[in-house]
């Protein structure tokens, strides 16, 4: 044991309170950094002298030498991520689905003045006018008014569903891009981290990077991780390897003629379907097949019932003009709706029942019968129900469907920012305690380079004070 | 709990948002009068609207409907009232016309005002309503009653016009001519023989003449009493339906109005949890250990 043995156990405390200061200081610099881990220098005493072997030299006891950083580690439970990713694939399947019947709600424009129920009661009240007065030219024009006007809010609905639909495909294709972006950049984190590691250091800033990226991923898709012990993180859907080890596979979307030319979405490399339960790219595919078709479906089924029903009648009546067989509409959806061409003269509007020799203009019995339509009871789609009553069971199970999205999207939120507090409790940084450590290590810095200078001081007595 | 500066701030943050959100809302509320804009925002009530909405549009549409019911029954009633007069005054001539006294030339006179009632009843059969023949049947464009001399020929049909004027409830506005004025008795008949009797001073024919004359009077008093009993019943589902629009619209409007005073109050509320929010906000954001070390 040397008389310089304590200088060193005073420099390696100056060495190890600077290695803290800077962790700190890296921590305080990243305080609101989305994403960051806090990180903590863990110190361990170095080994003591002498180290017990057969020809140690003969001293009291062992002494402490001093103490030094044995790692910088991120403080994190994965625990926590795990519990967010779940929760994110069935937020960003929630939000995807709010998003698009909220839209839906803003077509169908319901309760309005603008909206389809509107447009049909001027159709049905025409049909009235025309009850009243049916030798009247102008009337009869403002019933193809009215029958212009409904047919122009059909084909509009439709074709904004139709809009709707091919947005949410564009969708699709950019979150396939998205995920095969993050993939890609997770794969080249994992090839550096592998690098780092073999070097024995924790690539702390890296991880975090990643972490942060299979957030984001998990909320497009639903992914399962697998870390190796090399540090390594294994992605996968379902069953098949998005990532390896050093590389990402390409997912692509593909146009199926057989659906629109919608996009299907498909592993670049064999072609085969990719299978998706839950995530933001599952609900805007689920979106764009099932929830926005089902609409349309209604709306179409309420355009072609119209059609046959007031078709029926009409077709049976008599014009003006003493003759029948007219159809007032033409087309089979809500898409191709349109006023007949029959119609194109007003006096072809029937709104007689029956046409004697010599005529029965007054007789308005056929457009009594029309106009009783909008009250009766008529097969849509295999069950009884009015067309009026039809249509505002749509838009009734629209906003259920709609709050339903609501509050899932609310509660998902509630419990995301509840593992979201339990994660940054753990990992975030904290202003208060980063200031403790600043002045711990300050402190401890303080009394080292003091041990330093009174080791200086017994060496001066030892150097120059024994000199006669 | 360890508790960290971005748990502070996300939570103050998630707070302030939640807040505005309802301040929002309470703000859309109070401009226009609703309590929802869309069909998620209530389901039930907004189905409820819709519904209400679609009957009172309906009611509209009827008691329009009624009022120009009513107009045509109107006028046929007016018409009829005429012709009533107009036979009391064929009696009274048809009376006068019977007393054998009565030189040729004043029987020429009478037969001459009673052709003059003859031409006006025609007329009163032609009455129109908005230039329809009411007493046409459904050939309300064809002049229904025309002067053949001898005879005075129909040129309508028996066609009942009908308005819709409750749900599925239809009400006939119209008396074809040819029940009113050639049912059982023909009015003009009866004139036109009154006359010639009276031009051939056969005292005898116009005496009976006179009965006959009660006979037609009976007959439009029939017809003038199932206009009455239209009318009525015009008014009364009227009134019925005015009274289901209040109804119906107190109704909508307890679904779908905002309570202004309840809005208001809770707005305010809001606004105050808002500010303080606020406040709490920027005092725990600024303070750290940092502040009070040297």
């Amino acid at each position: 044991m040397d008389g310089f043995f304590g200088i060193e156990i005073a420099r390696r405390a100056l060495e190890t309170s600077q290695y803290g200061m800077n962790v700190t200081a890296h921590n305080i610099a990243n305080a609101n950094t989305p994403g960051y881990t806090r990180q903590r220098a863990v110190l361990e005493a170095t080994e003591s002298f002498p180290a017990p072997y057969w020809n140690r030299p003969l001293v009291q006891g062992q002494l402490g030498t001093g103490v030094r950083v044995k790692v910088i580690e991120r403080v994190r439970d994965s625990y926590f991520d795990g519990q967010i990713r779940k929760e994110n694939q069935a937020l960003g399947g929630w939000q995807v689905k709010e998003n698009a019947l909220k839209q839906l709600e803003t077509i169908f424009n319901e309760p309005s003045e603008a909206g389809l129920q509107n447009a049909m009661g001027e159709f049905w009240n025409a049909w009235q006018q025309l009850s009243r007065n049916p030798e009247s030219i102008s009337i009869r024009s403002s019933v193809l008014e009215m029958g212009r006007m409904l047919v122009n809010s059909f084909n509009q609905l439709s074709d904004k569903l139709s809009r709707l639909q091919e947005n949410l495909n564009d969708q699709v294709a950019a979150k396939v891009n998205e995920a095969n972006s993050i993939a890609e950049k997770i794969a080249s984190i994992n090839h550096d981290v592998l690098r780092i590691r073999v070097y024995g250091t924790e690539p702390n800033d890296l991880l975090d990077q990643r972490d942060q990226l299979i957030d984001q991923l998990s909320k497009i898709v639903d992914v399962k991780i697998t870390e190796l012990d090399s540090g390594v993180m294994l992605v996968y859907i379902n069953g098949r390897q998005l990532v390896s080890e050093q590389s990402a596979n390409q997912l692509q979307a593909v146009a199926n003629p057989l659906n629109n030319g919608f996009y299907d979405v498909k592993w670049a490399l064999d072609g085969e379907s990719l299978v998706m339960y839950d995530g933001e790219l599952k609900a805007l595919v689920d979106s764009r097949d099932v929830i926005v078709p089902k609409y349309q479906g209604n709306l179409d089924l309420l355009a072609s019932t119209l059609i046959a029903e007031v078709n029926n009648l009409h077709s049976r009546g008599y014009g003006l003009d003493g003759t029948t067989g007219w159809n007032f509409f033409t087309g089979t959806s809500a898409k191709d709706i349109a006023l007949s061409s029959d119609v194109d003269d007003p006096k072809h509007i029937a709104a007689a029942s029956s046409w004697p020799p010599g005529g029965a203009p007054g007789d308005n019995t056929n457009a009594l019968a029309i106009a009783a339509l909008k009250n009766a009871a008529v097969s849509v789609g295999g069950s009884l129900t009015t067309m009026d009553d039809y249509y505002r069971s749509i838009v009734a199970n629209l906003g259920i469907d709609s709050q339903e999205a609501s509050r899932m999207v609310e509660n998902g939120k509630l419990y995301y920012d509840l593992i979201e507090n339990h994660r940054q409790s753990v990992s975030g940084v904290s202003l208060d305690e980063e200031a403790t450590n600043m002045i711990k290590f300050q402190r401890a810095y303080q009394a080292a380079a003091r041990l330093i200078s009174v080791f200086d001081e017994m060496l001066d007595v030892l150097i120059n004070e024994m000199v006669r | 709990m360890r508790i960290t500066n971005s748990m502070l701030s996300n939570t103050i943050l998630k707070n302030i948002s939640a807040s505005y959100e309802r301040l929002e809302k309470y703000e859309a509320q109070l401009s226009s009068g609703k309590l929802f804009r869309r069909p998620s925002d209530n389901p039930i009530a907004v189905r409820q609207a819709m519904d209400i909405r679609a009957s009172l549009k309906d009611i509209d549409q009827y008691l329009g409907n009624i009022e120009d019911g009513i107009s045509w029954l109107d006028t046929a009633d007016t018409a009829l009232r005429n012709a009533s007069d107009l036979l009391h005054r064929a009696k009274e001539l048809a009376v006068r016309g019977a007393n054998a006294t009565n030189s040729q030339d004043e029987l020429q006179a009478i037969a001459l005002e009673v052709d003059q009632l003859l031409e006006n009843m025609i007329s009163i059969g032609n009455t129109t309503f908005a230039d329809r023949y009411v007493f046409a049947g459904h050939k309300t464009t064809t002049v229904p009653f025309t002067n053949a001399g001898s005879t005075v020929n129909y040129n309508g049909d028996s066609g009942s016009i009908s308005y819709e004027i409750e749900k599925g409830i239809t009400a006939q506005v119209n008396l074809p001519g040819d029940n009113v004025f050639k049912g059982t008795t023909d009015v003009f008949q009866v004139l036109i023989d009154l006359r010639d009797h009276l031009r051939a001073g056969n005292y005898s024919a116009v005496s009976q003449d006179t009965s006959r004359v009660d006979d037609a009077l009976g007959a439009i008093t029939n017809a003038l009493t199932v206009i009455g009993a239209r009318t009525n019943h015009l008014e009364l589902t009227r009134d019925r339906q005015e009274q289901a629009k209040i109804n119906l619209s107190e109704i909508l409007s307890n679904i779908e109005d905002a309570d202004l005073a309840e809005v208001i109050v809770k707005l305010k509320m809001e606004e105050n949890v808002y500010q303080s929010a606020l406040l709490t906000g920027s005092m725990a954001m600024q303070k750290s250990l940092i502040d009070f070390l040297k």
